[in-house]
Parts: structure tokens; C-alpha cells; sequence
């Protein structure tokens, strides 16, 4: 092994020229290229396909033409008209938000409990948060809303926001898996210096986890902004208490000619995400790496 | 693990040599501790434990939420699995998920690993193609539900207007009972961002040298494919394929968007095609009121999707072996 090893030590140039002619090289580029491509294009295909679907008019969507004859912007106008589109993206905006903040607060110390503290038990309170984490939804589901029915919540967006308040087990089993990987020292230090666990966790921690916390914000965010099963079971029939997904899904059954309206509700309700995820992907995809194998 | 007693040992810890006592360790950390958790205890008792056990209890129980629980022992058990006339859809429902998932998962995971292996290879522009095969993933089930009901429009959607243009003539998707599992299949492998990025980690874990010494050895793109790439992928698949089978067991949301109709009925598609099971059980608990055979159908899910991890890691010990 080493032998072989030797010259490649030596001359390091891009694997695929150390062997085969320049020819292969080049076509191999080709190759990958080409693919790469045409995939691109079968992902960017639906998209541009809903986009100009939208601006397309009443009649002309029911075509299979691709182009829209003319430019209808006032689709995006008509939607608002059609729905009570503003409710719903206060709403989304409103469970989003909240559900994300509770849930940093609460998950947060969690999360620096299991991973700094040495206490009986520790290892049997991780054990019980990946089991929640674990258990399909649908088992706990029916108890559950029976406990917010009876609390007089159901009906309303509440049952999805309050929980959040005492943690997300998905959250801080992410958030714990990233603080254990920073060492014991810091902390250690922190307290020589005389500061308490509180200001430990403020003023070290934090800011050291902090491409995590983003993370995992991102996830929540995106979780409750994209979320229908939540607001299916919890917002109940009165449309001044849905979320955009809930709305978009009722639009589509009810509008189910009327595509370019459809896709004009749906670029909508897409948009938001796309762009935080444009600016925010760095963050996302390095936390989805920390979901893997471990 | 260190118990609190260890802790408190001014000596150094073996593991860790010639280290300074740490202050504060000891009864104090494990107050503190279990203070810093004990809201978490608070949500496994409320959300978790306590309804796990109520379920149970509604599972043995007829119960229709007007009326108070009625003790029926096994029977919702032998008669969602027996008696085809009170429960006509559920072996169907059974063979929907385990059909969608032994399609959807394989098909996820190969795409998966072909989008990686080309986002790995390419050099210039990977970044904004990584983020274009990712956008799928950020998209709401709603609106992948909307997206794909015009796409596969059977007139006029997209797919159909490709598969024109090479001759093959336009397919009923959704309407067609055979083509239902494909169909969705597809959306989800269109959906495989995720299993892909953790597909490229693995991927940048393997060792340059290894890679390089098999080509130096003299070994072909398929053989380092089959011989390096694959075999030092398999923590991933196996992660990939396990998460993936418990997902597909349960897929909800997307049918249920994509076969809803108007006038708020939920069909699971023509001939039931797309009624999965945890679809089917939805519709007991939400709209049929039968708490008691939801909660039953709840626990045979469970118990299920346990029984294949399980088998699923004891295949993996004795690859292993």
C-alpha cells in the first residue's frame, strides 16, 4: 500500500488524469457535466412550469401550452380576493414565529444539561428524548387533542405554539449532539472566573453553538411555516384561524380548474421559504449533516 | 459514567490524565442538571407517556367521543384484522404503505446517492445545483401536493406534455389505480435533498487516499464504485434506509392533499390506490369518530414499524458478522 502510495504523494493532480489519457479525462468532464445539466433542468422544469402557469389567463391554463399569451399580474391580485390570504400568512407568520422562539428558550437548557452535566439519570433522560423523538405521532395523537379539546383549544393554533414552551425532543437531541462536541474546558474556565451556570450558558456557550442554534431555528421555522398536519388537526373548520398550507390545500380542491390561480397561491406561499433557505442554506444543510450518522 | 461521587474526586479521572480538579462538581451539578431538564420530563409525561397509555386503554375500548369509553378488549385488534366487513379498507390500507414504501424508499435512496456522487464530482457550480435539487425539500407538503396535481394533470400537466413529445401517450397518474404508487413514488424521490446531503457527508468522509490508491492499483470508475464507494457508504445507507422505511410507513401529508377533492372528502384516491395506512387511520380518529379503532391502528403501526428496525439491524449484524 505505502509503495503505491509513494508517487502519488508526489505528484497530486485531480484523480481522474493520473491514469487514463486526456481524452477519457475530457469526456468523462463532459459526461458528469451533461448530467448535472439535465438534471438541473428536471428540477427547474416544475418550477418555471408553476411560474408561468401563474401568469397565464383563466382559459389559457386549461391548454398544454407552456407560454402565457399574455402576462396576467393581476392573478397574484385576484388571490387575495378569492381568500383571505392575509389571515392565513398572519397566522403562519405568527405560529412560526412564536413556536421557533419558545422553543430555543426551552430546548436550549436542555440541551446543555445533557450535554455538560454529570448527574444519575443523564443517560436515561437522552434514552427518553430520542423515544420521543422515535414514536410515531399518531400513536399519542388522539389523547392528545382529547387534552387541548378539553382545555377548550382546538379550534385555535394553540396546541401546536404551548408545547414548545417545555422543548422539541428533535431540537435539543441536535443542539445536545453539537455542544458535546465542544470541549469541557470553556466551561470549566468559565467557572474558575467565577461565573455562575446561568452566565456559563449565556456568555460561553451561546456563541460557540451558535451555528446549531441557527440550525435548529432554521428547522423549526421551516417545520411550522410548511407544517398542514398540525394545523389540520388544530385549526378546525373556521378559515380565520388557518395557516397558509391549510389555506393553500382548500384552494387547490375549491379553485381545481382555476390552475393559474392555484400556482399564483402557491408561489406565494413558497416564496418566503425559498429565499430565507436561499440565504440561510450554509446553515441548513451543515444541520442536516449533524441529523446523520454520528 | 461518572456518578456524582467520581466527579468529586479531586484525583484526575483515569481517562482523562493530569487534569485540575473541576469546581462545583458533584450534588451541585446534579441539581442544576435535572433543573435545566425537568421541563423536558414535564413534556415527556403530558405529551408522550400519559397519552401513550391513554391510547392503549382507548385502543381496548369502543368509543365514538359522545358517549363515555366502553371496555371491548381485543376486539377493535381482531376485527380491524379479521372481520373485512366492518373494516373493508384496512388490509388495503396495509398493502397501499407497504407497496409506496418497498417503491419510494429504494428509488429515494438511488437518487439520493446519484445526486451526491455528481454534486461530489463537480467542481464549478455545485453549490447552486446542490441548492436547486434542496429547494423540493423547503416546499410545503400543500403546495408539493398543488405542484404535482398539475403536473400530473392529466390533459395538460407537464408530464404528460413531455412524455407527448417522445410519443408516449398522456397517462391518467392520479386517476389510475396502478399508477397511484409510482406516482407518488416519484414525488418523493423528487424530494430526496435530505437523504442527499447526508449521502455527499459520507461521501467527503471517505478517505482521498483510499480513493487514490485504488486508482493507482489500477481500478475502473464502476469498480471504485463497487468496491470502495459502496461499502464505506453503508452506515449511511443503512441510517438512510432505516429512517426512510419509518417515514414511508407513515406518509400522511401529501396524499392527503393530493386526493382530497372539493367537497371535503377524502377518498385515498380511486380504488383507495392511495389510501395508505396512516391516512386510513386518520379518517377513523378525525371523521369517523372511532377513537377506539384509531388508537388500535395506532399500536398495530407501532408495533410494526418496531418489528422492522429490528429486523432490519439484526440483517445488518449478521452482514456484519
Amino acid at each position: 500500500m505505502t509503495a503505491t502510495l509513494a508517487p502519488e504523494t508526489v505528484a497530486r493532480r485531480p484523480a481522474a488524469r493520473i491514469r487514463s489519457p486526456k481524452g477519457r479525462a475530457t469526456l468523462y468532464w463532459i459526461a458528469k457535466h451533461a448530467i448535472a445539466v439535465a438534471l438541473s433542468i428536471m428540477f427547474l422544469g416544475p418550477l418555471v412550469f408553476i411560474i408561468l402557469t401563474a401568469f397565464m389567463s383563466d382559459r389559457q391554463a386549461l391548454t398544454s401550452e407552456l407560454w402565457p399569451a399574455t402576462w396576467n399580474w393581476s392573478n397574484f391580485a385576484d388571490i387575495f380576493e378569492e381568500a383571505p390570504l392575509l389571515t392565513w400568512i398572519r397566522n403562519t407568520i405568527m405560529y412560526s414565529v412564536l413556536a421557533t422562539a419558545f422553543m430555543l428558550v426551552s430546548s436550549i437548557p436542555v440541551a446543555y444539561a445533557l450535554a455538560k452535566f454529570r448527574f444519575r439519570g443523564r443517560k436515561l433522560a437522552f434514552l427518553l428524548v430520542i423515544t420521543t423523538m422515535m414514536l410515531p405521532p399518531q400513536v399519542v395523537a388522539v389523547p392528545i387533542y382529547l387534552i387541548w379539546a378539553r382545555f377548550h383549544l382546538t379550534g385555535t393554533l394553540w396546541p401546536l405554539i404551548i408545547p414548545m414552551l417545555l422543548g422539541d425532543a428533535f431540537s435539543i437531541f441536535l443542539l445536545r449532539q453539537f455542544l458535546v462536541t465542544i470541549p469541557r474546558e470553556y466551561s470549566d474556565a468559565a467557572r474558575v472566573d467565577g461565573c455562575g451556570e446561568f452566565r456559563t450558558l449565556i456568555q460561553v456557550i451561546l456563541p460557540m453553538a451558535r451555528p446549531a442554534i441557527a440550525a435548529v431555528g432554521l428547522f423549526q421555522f421551516f417545520f411550522c411555516w410548511n407544517d398542514y398536519y398540525g394545523p389540520l388537526l388544530y385549526a378546525g373548520t373556521d378559515q380565520s384561524h388557518w395557516t397558509l398550507s391549510l389555506g393553500l390545500a382548500a384552494f387547490k380542491s375549491q379553485h381545481s380548474v382555476q390552475w393559474n390561480l392555484t400556482m399564483a397561491a402557491t408561489i406565494l406561499a413558497m416564496a418566503p421559504v425559498i429565499v430565507v433557505f436561499f440565504f440561510a442554506q450554509k446553515v441548513f444543510i451543515e444541520g442536516v449533516k449533524l441529523t446523520g450518522v454520528k | 459514567m461518572a456518578n456524582p461521587v467520581q466527579a468529586d474526586r479531586p484525583a484526575a479521572t483515569p481517562d482523562r490524565p493530569g487534569r485540575r480538579p473541576r469546581p462545583g462538581f458533584g450534588r451541585r451539578d446534579s441539581i442544576v442538571g435535572w433543573l435545566l431538564i425537568a421541563p423536558a420530563l414535564v413534556y415527556f409525561v403530558a405529551f408522550l407517556l400519559y397519552p401513550a397509555v391513554a391510547a392503549l386503554y382507548y385502543s381496548f375500548t369502543d368509543w365514538n367521543l359522545r358517549s363515555s369509553p366502553s371496555w371491548v378488549g381485543l376486539a377493535n385488534y381482531t376485527d380491524l384484522l379479521f372481520d373485512d366487513v366492518k373494516y373493508p379498507h384496512f388490509w388495503k390500507s396495509v398493502q397501499v404503505s407497504l407497496m409506496y414504501t418497498v417503491v419510494a424508499v429504494p428509488l429515494t435512496l438511488v437518487a439520493a446517492l446519484g445526486q451526491a456522487l455528481l454534486v461530489n464530482a463537480i467542481r464549478k457550480g455545485s453549490n447552486l445545483f446542490r441548492l436547486l435539487l434542496f429547494l423540493p425539500v423547503v416546499t410545503a407538503e400543500a403546495a408539493v401536493g398543488a405542484i404535482w396535481r398539475w403536473l400530473y394533470d392529466p390533459q395538460y400537466g407537464l408530464i404528460n406534455v413531455i412524455l407527448g413529445w417522445f410519443g408516449v401517450p398522456p397517462q391518467n397518474w392520479l386517476n389510475n389505480p396502478d399508477l397511484v404508487i409510482p406516482a407518488l413514488a416519484f414525488i418523493a424521490a423528487w424530494q430526496c435533498g435530505i437523504s442527499m446531503i447526508i449521502y455527499l457527508a459520507g461521501l467527503k468522509g471517505i478517505p482521498l487516499s483510499l480513493r487514490e490508491a485504488a486508482i493507482i492499483d489500477g481500478a475502473g470508475p464502476v469498480q471504485r464504485f463497487r468496491k470502495i464507494i459502496m461499502p464505506m457508504l453503508r452506515p449511511t445507507t443503512f441510517y438512510l434506509l432505516v429512517t426512510g422505511v419509518i417515514a414511508a410507513l407513515q406518509v400522511f401529508g401529501l396524499v392527503y392533499v393530493i386526493f382530497s377533492a372539493a367537497n371535503k372528502s377524502v377518498t385515498g384516491g380511486p380504488e383507495q390506490a392511495g389510501l395508505t395506512y396512516v391516512l386510513h387511520l386518520y379518517l377513523f380518529a378525525f371523521r369517523y369518530d372511532a377513537m377506539g379503532a384509531a388508537c388500535a391502528m395506532s399500536f398495530i403501526l407501532l408495533v410494526f414499524i418496531m418489528i422492522i428496525t429490528a429486523l432490519q439491524f439484526k440483517f445488518v449484524k449478521q452482514e456484519a458478522a
